[in-house]
């Protein structure tokens, strides 16, 4: 195998953005495997795939791209890292603690390509899972110490739901942070702050980033 | 037409027909409020066919709008197939977990409308319904699209998978829930229905590419809606509907339901007066609007349809339920102020 020089992060996630829009599994990985190869994978998370997918989450904001194409790409970024990841040399990013969860219905594409965005940037997750009432929600964001919650809703009765669990987290101490998103949000963008959330994003990939704003690392 | 009164059903076939109507025909689905001002819970009056007529008819006298509906809520349509619904209090009801997996596909069988009690009641319904407006007033149905099904049958991830990587179990779906889709949307027109709303979200833009919506949804709709017996209008639930105008064109579509985030100037001009638009207030930031608001918004919509050619609506087939009354009565009495003064 000939060895080249990975090249600049910037073309390296216009290539792989290309690769992720023709749905190129093997390409995709082909440039994995040469860039975090040679600058290791954390900065193939931070300076290529992450930019990449924070592409995708324009192009989906301008209707660039539909919902489909965006969980394929995180999906193939996920399958990326999982597998940059998997020998164990280098461990998952543990801080700060997070969890998912899509509050009240059973609609889980916006929380399946939430993670998908998240787990791709190299953190681990907690999948709370779908259909949660909201209440339970709060309470085991609490048990378990999670740091950052994230909270999916599709039904505009459902992401009204949230604010029981805002509620309940400031009355815990306030040490959880509250991201939201889904079509409610999108289609009423001061419905977040009225139900309580720390911050909502329009993209999945926004996700990544307001992780770190609400714990003021930004 | 001076001192003729006109029909709800005359002015939306003027505003569909692109010419100018009398006023602007609208439709607000608010049967959640409907129920609240019947002193009714959701799950009550959504289940009694005659409870679902007095909704409908309360709306037609508190706000005055052109079409009583006895569209179901999509979790309805799961249940022949094996799914839940599951009732709040506070909005529709919805759908439980989704009840198939892939691999149950190349078994599948489309289910019998008479296993499904609440699809029963709804062409109870609508038979009901017919009968007390007769041909005055359009008699809406609705069906969820056999390509947009599989999002509460499987969950949207697994039907990505099953479309993009299993296309045998793909073809077999679509093949099961067309047989169904047409049995269903049959049996409302033979019930009374006088027009269908194809619910189809999947194959808006906002969901999959425009290509891969003509590759497979929209030939799956031209399979279907030409043996309906009735108008249609496709709808895609808040999805962006534009960039498919054309499409829904050729489909045989009357007209189109478009999203709140679309421009609905720039979609009549791309629509060139061959397909009607329906749309496109926001439901939910209604939640927050002050009466000043809905005027505002209702007076946009008043002027642009003017001409014909527009149904006002919102853009998602249902009022969310903490949309106040107030705000109702006054998008209703906006609209119902008349054809619009020039510069209005």
């Amino acid at each position: 195998m000939t060895t080249t020089d990975a090249g600049s992060p910037a073309p390296a996630a216009a290539s792989l953005v290309d690769c992720l829009l023709r749905n190129d599994r093997v390409a995709a990985r082909a440039l994995a495997e040469r860039w975090a190869g040679q600058r290791g994978p954390f900065p193939f998370i931070d300076d290529v795939i992450v930019p990449a997918l924070d592409e995708f989450g324009r192009r989906w904001e301008t209707g660039g791209v539909a919902l489909a194409q965006v969980y394929m790409a995180g999906r193939i970024c996920e399958l990326i890292v999982d597998e940059l990841l998997s020998g164990g040399a280098v461990a998952r990013r543990q801080v700060p603690r997070i969890a998912i969860a899509a509050v009240s219905d059973q609609h889980t594409m916006g929380k399946r390509v939430v993670s998908l965005a998240v787990r791709a940037a190299g953190f681990e997750l907690v999948d709370y899972g779908a259909g949660v009432p909201a209440d339970t929600l709060a309470r085991r964001a609490s048990a378990d110490s999670i740091e950052v919650l994230l909270v999916s809703a599709l039904m505009l009765s459902s992401a009204l739901e949230i604010e029981t669990i805002s509620r309940h987290l400031a009355r815990s101490g306030g040490a959880t942070k509250l991201i939201v998103g889904g079509a409610p949000f999108r289609l009423d963008p001061t419905l977040w702050r009225r139900v309580g959330a720390d911050a909502w994003g329009p993209s999945a990939s926004d996700a990544v980033h307001l992780i770190a704003d609400v714990r003021g690392e930004s | 037409m001076i001192g003729v009164a006109v029909s709800s059903a005359e002015r939306l076939d003027t505003a569909l027909s692109f010419r100018p109507p009398d006023r602007v025909p609208f439709f607000l689905p608010a049967h959640l409020q409907a129920a609240r001002r019947l002193g009714l819970g959701v799950r009550e009056c959504l289940e009694t066919p005659e409870h679902v007529v007095a909704a409908q008819l309360l709306l037609r006298d508190w706000l005055g709008h052109d079409v009583v509906s006895a569209a179901v809520p999509a979790a309805f349509e799961l249940e022949p197939w094996g799914g839940s619904v599951e009732f709040v209090d506070n909005g529709p009801p919805v759908a439980g977990p989704p009840p198939m997996e892939p691999d149950d596909i190349p078994t599948l069988e489309p289910p019998s409308l008479s296993d499904s009690p609440r699809l029963l009641g709804a062409l109870r319904a609508i038979e009901m319904l017919r009968a007390r407006v007769g041909d005055a007033v359009p008699v809406m149905g609705s069906i969820v699209s056999p390509f947009s099904l599989p999002l509460i049958q499987l969950g949207f991830e697994r039907y990505l998978e099953v479309l993009v990587e299993r296309p045998a179990e793909f073809q077999r779906l679509m093949e099961v829930n067309a047989a169904f889709c047409l049995e269903w949307a049959t049996a409302q027109v033979n019930a009374g229905a006088t027009m269908i709303a194809y619910y189809d979200p999947m194959s808006s833009p906002t969901c999959v590419p425009v290509d891969t919506a003509r590759e497979l949804g929209l030939p799956i709709a031209r399979r279907l809606l030409p043996f309906i017996g009735a108008p249609f209008a496709v709808h895609f639930a808040s999805g962006h509907s534009i960039p498919l105008l054309d499409d829904l064109v050729a489909l045989g579509a009357t007209a189109v339901g478009i999203g709140a985030q679309e421009d609905v100037a720039v979609a009549l001009e791309r629509s060139r007066r061959r397909i009607g638009i329906v749309g496109n207030l926001n439901g939910v930031a209604m939640c927050g609007w002050s009466p000043a608001d809905a005027r505002a918004a209702a007076a946009h919509l008043r002027a642009a349809g003017a001409g014909g050619g527009l149904i006002v609506a919102d853009c998602h087939g249902e009022i969310p339920y903490p949309v106040q009354d107030d705000i109702l009565s006054t998008i209703a009495e906006t609209i119902r102020q008349g054809a619009p003064e020039a510069g209005d």
